[in-house]
């Protein structure tokens, strides 16, 4: 009995040891994986840590004085943010374009130096983006600290001065003193910033999605430090609005639902176009493409009637997937639907394309599967449909643009969570570029794949 | 060089003309200087053993492959250039099962005959005779995956005659199949070349090429090696020679006196006189030495 099950494991070893696409599964699909997640996530490989990408802040200042000026400096020396001295930070946020955006109003460097109280500087935020939000709060605070600050030692010395009436050589030791108060309010605040530091979740380390999975991760020994986090703006004179984007139906917006099916939309589309186009090297094999040719009608418009099928079937999956997240997670399908309808086909039409590249440089529907799924897990973990590509490392985020899942995820992410349209409004910008780019990318991949069709397909 | 035991075909009513064909997958020469000549109405065995360069050909005769070199003719059309005109007037019975199987008997017909270029009332008509040809009436709506082999053979047979092509390549259409389901393909087989249609046929049945062919062609690593009809290549002195043991005898020797000299010079009491068969003929030519070569997907 055991002699004769371990003659069949021997067999069934050497099979095994002989499929190619079985040992790609089991030895190099988790390895490739695991490399790149491990790297997305903000681990280095050999010890080696990545660092995570800086978060994108646009600094608008309305208020162009030499003080405002060292504000924005002192922003620029931050760390961990890309501080950027950009116009209309309100809209750039609104449009997904950076995360935070902070403006200095006007009247804000004369404030300062007259000891009056500041004008609050206004911090846009995007609420899809959490992580990014509680970084740049976190970051922001210890320079915003220091002008709170400043403006209060500068009006606290002249007030008490004034009031006292005290004679000029008086003054100096008065205003040391004061100066003293404020060193100490100054190392105060950098001992908090120091146990903030300690206790502040790591940064690249975010749940899958970002948005409400971050808070929904509160767990309540964090609870001080969200109390904090919460009061912290009014206490460095910082005004926040976050700018969910309204929806016409007066319902609330979901950024993790919206998240969720632009992800859905673009990683099972693939999977399922790419399966799909796998039928052509199965007809091959079969038999059938070549009896197809041999007919006085077929020809040429095999590949074409491909290219429709999976059109079609694109449409079919992603009708009911957005049905299902209308019904059920009420994602706004119907507030820009030829948006949306416009999006879809494009990203099918790139998908199509995608998997009839892979159909005709593979020789073998097994070949086919073991790249493609490795390919298309790849790109769906650096192109943002596994985690928001913003708190993947820099390299990775430049990566990512090599992938048509990065496009498709920022047009679909667009139209459903920030409301874009197709073209840019007054308020808005549109999807197109995104578009445009998969467009022209669904073109170039068709072009190789009727090549290789031709010469693998029609001349072999 | 090529064995003939007939004269050239005429050219007139000429349904393939084929002048040093050449074709090669890489380095691997599959059809080398081959020469061919069908004329309307024929019909003609191609037999070769594997890797010989039979399909290689069949397919460049039927548009599916181009060829490297040489000129080819097939009912007056280049196949390079006029693949659509003469896809319209060529059926090819492949040697797999080119079914869709998971589309039903009748589903299948459809979609052949639909690309063929039928519609309407036409298409229906031969989709009714497809399936009665096949002997499928009953399992019109069967799926192909439910068939057993010798119906999938049917049905992959009638699916390239359903626009009633002039001329037709089989390429062993019996292979696998119970004799019943042989016995019925060839009746079909028989039956459109009695119509008048034109056939090609390949396959490592002698005796179905015996029985249907009016002329072979022998080829061996990508060469002809000899044409004509089965008497005739009897006749050729490669194949005497090759057929070695047992006596030859020039045709009309009397089988009575050979054995009455043979008997007074001791040698055999009885003397039957057997003609060579087809397979000894072919096994002559091509030697017996085992072939394992693959190229491509040439058998």
């Amino acid at each position: 009995m055991i002699r004769t099950a371990l003659i069949l494991v021997r067999k069934d070893l050497r099979l095994f040891m002989r499929d190619r696409t079985a040992l790609f599964f089991l030895l190099v699909l988790p390895i490739g994986l695991g490399a790149v997640m491990g790297t997305a996530m903000g681990g280095g490989m050999m010890g080696g840590g990545t660092k995570a990408r800086k978060v994108a802040i646009a600094v608008e200042d309305q208020d162009q004085t030499p003080t405002s000026e060292a504000l924005v400096g002192a922003l620029m020396d931050i760390d961990d943010l890309r501080v950027e001295l950009l116009p209309d930070a309100r809209r750039l946020v609104a449009d997904g374009d950076r995360a935070g955006g902070l403006v200095i109003p006007s009247g804000y460097g004369e404030a300062l130096v007259a000891g009056q109280p500041l004008p609050a500087l206004v911090l846009y935020r995007d609420p899809a983006r959490q992580i990014a939000s509680q970084i740049m709060l976190f970051q922001l605070s210890p320079v915003l600290f220091q002008q709170a600050a400043k403006a209060l030692g500068s009006g606290m010395m002249d007030r008490v001065t004034g009031l006292m009436g005290l004679p000029e050589p008086s003054r100096g030791a008065v205003t040391a003193e004061l100066v003293g108060s404020y060193m100490r309010v100054e190392n105060l605040m950098a001992g908090m910033e120091a146990e903030w530091q300690d206790s502040a979740p790591p940064v690249a380390e975010p749940a899958a999605g970002e948005a409400e999975g971050g808070r929904a991760a509160a767990e309540p020994d964090e609870a001080p430090l969200a109390t904090l986090m919460d009061a912290l703006p009014s206490m460095i004179g910082l005004e926040v609005e976050d700018l969910a984007p309204p929806r016409a139906d007066g319902l609330p917006r979901s950024a993790g639902a919206s998240h969720a099916f632009a992800a859905m939309a673009v990683m099972m589309l693939l999977f399922n176009l790419v399966a799909f186009a796998g039928t052509l090297l199965e007809e091959r094999a079969e038999g059938t493409l070549d009896r197809l040719r041999l007919t006085a009608e077929a020809g040429r418009a095999v590949l074409l009637g491909k290219i429709l099928v999976t059109m079609l079937l694109a449409s079919i999956q992603l009708l009911e997937l957005f049905s299902f997240g209308a019904l059920a997670f009420q994602v706004p399908v119907m507030e820009h639907l030829p948006a949306l309808a416009i999006t879809s086909l494009t990203w099918a039409l790139a998908a199509s394309a995608l998997g009839l590249l892979f159909a005709t440089a593979c020789r073998t529907r097994k070949q086919m599967e073991g790249l493609s799924t490795l390919v298309i897990l790849v790109m769906s973990a650096v192109g943002g449909a596994w985690f928001p590509r913003e708190i993947t490392p820099e390299w990775m985020q430049t990566a990512g643009l090599a992938t048509p899942v990065a496009w498709a995820m920022d047009a679909f992410h667009g139209v459903l969570w920030y409301g874009k349209g197709v073209l840019d409004t007054p308020e808005l910008s549109g999807v197109y570029p995104s578009l445009l780019v998969l467009a022209a990318g669904a073109t170039v991949m068709l072009t190789v794949a009727f090549r290789l069709y031709q010469r693998r397909f029609e001349s072999a | 060089m090529t064995l003939h035991s007939a004269p050239d075909p005429p050219s007139a009513g000429v349904a393939i003309e084929a002048k040093d064909l050449e074709k090669a997958f890489g380095e691997v020469p599959a059809v080398r200087g081959l020469n061919l000549n069908v004329r309307k109405g024929e019909s003609l065995g191609l037999l070769g053993p594997n890797g010989a360069g039979k399909t290689t050909t069949l397919r460049i005769l039927s548009t599916l492959l181009p060829a490297d070199g040489g000129s080819v003719r097939v009912l007056g059309l280049d196949p390079a250039k006029d693949g659509r005109a003469l896809r319209a007037r060529i059926g090819v019975v492949p040697q797999d099962i080119a079914l869709y199987a998971g589309l039903r008997a009748e589903e299948n017909l459809r979609l052949f005959g639909e690309l063929a270029g039928l519609g309407g009332a036409r298409l229906r008509e031969r989709v009714e005779w497809g399936l009665e040809a096949a002997g499928l009436e009953e399992r019109r709506r069967s799926l192909v995956s439910e068939f057993s082999g010798g119906m999938k053979r049917r049905l992959n047979l009638v699916a390239a005659l359903l626009h009633e092509p002039e001329l037709v390549f089989l390429d062993e259409p019996t292979a696998g199949v119970d004799p019943q389901s042989r016995n019925h393909l060839f009746e079909q087989v028989e039956a459109i070349h009695r119509a008048g249609t034109t056939l090609v046929y390949t396959t490592h049945a002698m005796g179905e090429v015996e029985r249907l062919c009016g002329r072979i062609v022998i080829m061996d690593r990508g060469r002809c090696l000899a044409e004509g009809t089965l008497e005739g290549l009897r006749g050729l002195d490669a194949v005497r020679a090759g057929l070695g043991t047992g006596l030859q005898m020039e045709p009309g020797v009397d089988l009575e006196q050979a054995a009455a000299v043979l008997r007074e010079h001791g040698m055999g009491a009885e003397v039957r006189g057997v003609a060579a068969d087809l397979e000894s003929i072919f096994l002559a030519l091509t030697g017996r030495a085992l072939r394992d070569e693959n190229v491509e997907d040439d058998s």
